[in-house]
């Protein structure tokens, strides 16, 4: 077994033992975040693609990433995500990770917040909204304008007004208005020069895609299983060509979504931002495709006992249901594909696909 | 629980199948052959494009140097054949024997006639058909009627093939064929399988017309064609397990997402400034498909080169690959719509559209239907 196979066991064995609410709950209360996130953070994973001089376990950011995929194949309530992504973020700006939960709002377009010179530090103004885990995080990382440029804010998560609100998976997603929030300098980090700004949004989408892929993983796992033990006419209803082609049709499925998000994550730590994009943009959408039929087969196999809070599949197909529309939908990366295909030309096109 | 389900292992990247890239581009540039539209598509027969190819080593290049080949990875393999493919060259004369006939060879026939006719297909000089499909069998492979009965120092085989791409213009055919009737229900024992010379006497060839007209299929009768001993592949009455080990060759290769790629890659010069978002979307969609599939069909040439038989994997990426290239043209003919409304015509681009349109329903029904593959899939999975 290789180090990275040891490290897939152990965040299977943890993510699959780890304290999860009862199928009929929405998610954990405070303490039982607190608790789950110290045992996730006492595994170390929350730091695995962070560099080692910043404290780090030194794991690429594609390596770190399968834990990640295992969290969301186990619908484990932590932000392991977004904290991940911040804290890669922070480290392009040669940044040490926060301490505890933290999250990155990153949007596609241009940064939802600005800063202004206020005494000896800064005033942030600007609106965010869904913010993931925003109420829940000791540090929110956000782009912000500045100047001409732009520079990273550290905003603590738990000392903002935040208007609850969660996604249909009833994960936190919270909003927040800032109008001249002060900031230490201490809190502003500028980029480095050249940095491009889509990056922290890709990281976002990168690592949304390979949460659908694990998910999508799980939800499969559940019909098929279910398709095995549940007796209908005298015999388990997976004996029958009509199911075993739904399920077969969802492989496929969650096998492309997940090859997609492979390539996204394959491409996390390369400086070349537009190979980037175009994996990101296949993923999302791949896998974003993926996420909608394979709920959809799933329920279908599942019946009526699926379509209950009583049964725990509808904590795997709400998040595939949420995490599709998050960092992106697939209408948007279609766009942006075609966009991309439009400018490359047939030729350009075939030579950015085969360099990914 | 989460063993069950599929899972493709990520593609490795090495810098040789970056040079590998170029310099097939390069012999594709040089033999005036880079992305023909319309003309050709990898199907096409052109014996004289397939002797470039050998020349180059771009066929049996898996098998050892001693067989003509250049003992290459399924990986390389797999590179030279997608740019090949996606840059429109015509492969059909030299495919067949190239991706499966070859490789039964090497792997199941006696060393005299893998030294005579594996140099010979590396050449590209040598082409084959598959002697699979009967009149009725349909996708049930095991109802072969065929026979075979022993004659002197051989066998003599009778009966009809069905659905034979190019038997007018091969050199050989590997046949199924049963050779002693099946032991009570077991249908799969008792076949063998056969390399057959197509200049045998008794050997019939009727041209079969397909959907878009193309005279490519062909029915074949066989009245005590004789076949010697030395061509007998692998054990008499093993036919059934070396065919479906031939399958899984045919099934996971970019020619199984890529049947269409010169449409497909030719509809993003036909998006102008005024697309619509949902034109550029429907683009879009198509590419984030065609990585994906990329991704997989290498990760099976992955598995073949570790010494894997990834035999549900491969039917996995023709179900997704086949039924990925049936959308292409559905997809560019809504795409390309409101250019034709306009008057904008493209002459070749709109007679590949058409061919298209009528080639696609073949996709997801040659080399193994959906359904069958789905069967493969399912049992896979677990579900029992």
């Amino acid at each position: 077994m290789s180090d990275l196979d040891l490290l897939e066991d152990s965040a299977s064995r943890f993510f699959a033992g780890a304290h999860r609410p009862a199928a009929g709950a929405e998610g954990p209360d405070e303490a039982g975040l607190a608790r789950l996130w110290a045992e996730t953070a006492a595994m170390g994973f929350p730091l695995a693609g962070v560099p080692e001089d910043l404290g780090g376990a030194g794991m690429t950011r594609a390596e770190a990433s399968v834990l990640v995929r295992i969290a969301a194949a186990h619908v484990a309530p932590v932000p392991l995500a977004e904290t991940m992504a911040a804290s890669w973020v922070l480290a392009d700006a040669g940044a040490a990770p926060p301490e505890g939960i933290a999250t990155l709002q990153a949007g596609l377009g241009l940064p939802e917040l600005a800063l202004s010179p206020d005494g000896d530090g800064y005033g942030a103004t600007g609106c965010l909204a869904e913010v993931p885990w925003g109420r829940e995080a000791g540090t929110v990382v956000a782009l912000a304008r500045l100047g001409g440029g732009a520079a990273l804010v550290r905003l603590p998560g738990r000392a903002l007004a935040w208007t609850a609100a969660t996604n249909i998976a009833g994960e936190p997603r919270a909003a927040t208005a800032l109008a001249g929030h002060p900031l230490p300098r201490a809190a502003v980090t500028a980029l480095p020069p050249g940095y491009d700004l889509r990056r922290p949004g890709l990281i976002l989408a990168a690592l949304r895609a390979t949460q659908l892929a694990g998910a999508m993983q799980r939800v499969l796992a559940l019909a098929i299983d279910h398709a095995n033990t549940r007796v209908q006419f005298g015999r388990p209803i997976g004996r029958f060509q009509a199911i075993q082609s739904l399920l077969s049709e969802a492989a496929g499925h969650v096998a492309a979504g997940s090859a997609a998000a492979d390539g996204a994550a394959s491409r996390l730590d390369d400086p070349d931002a537009e190979a980037l994009e175009l994996a990101v943009a296949c993923a999302k959408s791949r896998a974003g495709e993926a996420a909608t039929r394979v709920a959809a087969i799933a329920h279908q196999v599942f019946g009526a006992v699926g379509f209950t809070r009583e049964h725990e599949l509808h904590h795997a197909t709400r998040r595939l249901w949420a995490w599709r529309e998050e960092a992106g939908d697939e209408a948007f990366w279609n766009e942006r594909l075609g966009a991309i295909a439009r400018e490359a030309g047939s030729a350009g096109l075939w030579a950015r696909l085969t360099a990914l | 629980m989460l063993h069950k389900t599929i899972r493709l292992d990520p593609i490795e990247k090495r810098p040789e199948f970056d040079a590998l890239r170029r310099e097939v581009r390069a012999f594709l540039a040089e033999a005036g052959r880079e992305r023909d539209l319309g003309r050709t598509n990898w199907s096409s027969f052109d014996p004289g494009f397939s002797r470039l190819c050998g020349q180059r080593g771009y066929v049996g290049m898996t098998w050892p140097a001693r067989y003509g080949g250049r003992d290459a990875s399924p990986i390389e393999k797999y590179v030279v054949n997608e740019e090949l493919i996606a840059g429109g060259a015509p492969l059909g004369a030299h495919w067949v024997a190239d991706r499966q006939s070859g490789t039964q060879i090497l792997r199941h026939a006696r060393e005299e006639l893998r030294a005579d006719i594996l140099p010979r297909i590396a050449r590209g000089e040598c082409y084959f058909g598959i002697g699979m499909s009967e009149p009725g069998s349909g996708s049930d492979l095991a109802s072969v009627q065929m026979r075979a009965r022993r004659a002197d120092g051989g066998w003599l085989l009778s009966g009809r093939k069905l659905w034979t791409t190019n038997a007018h213009r091969v050199h050989y055919l590997i046949a199924l064929a049963r050779t002693s009737p099946a032991p009570g229900t077991d249908r799969r024992a008792g076949l063998t399988q056969f390399i057959v010379d197509m200049a045998t006497p008794g050997l019939g060839v009727r041209p079969v017309h397909d959907l878009v007209g193309h005279h490519e299929f062909n029915e074949l009768t066989f009245d005590d064609v004789r076949v010697p001993d030395s061509h007998v592949l692998g054990r008499e009455g093993d036919g059934w397990a070396l065919v479906t080990g031939e399958l899984a060759f045919e099934r996971s290769g970019p020619d199984r997402y890529l049947s269409n790629a010169q449409l497909l890659l030719g509809a993003a010069d036909r998006l102008g400034a005024e697309a619509a978002p949902g034109d550029l979307a429907g683009m879009g969609r198509l590419v984030a498909h065609l990585a994906a599939l990329r991704r997989m069909s290498g990760s099976v040439a992955g598995m073949l080169e570790r010494g894997l038989v990834p035999n549900a994997e491969a039917a996995l990426v023709k179900d997704v690959g086949t039924r990925f290239e049936q959308e292409v043209p559905e997809t560019v003919r809504k795409m390309t719509a409101a250019a034709r409304r306009r008057g904008e015509r493209d002459e070749r681009f709109d007679a590949l559209t058409r061919e298209m349109i009528l080639t696609a329903p073949c996709y997801t029904i040659r080399g193994g239907t959906t359904e069958i593959l789905r069967g493969i899939i399912a049992r896979d999975l677990g579900l029992r």
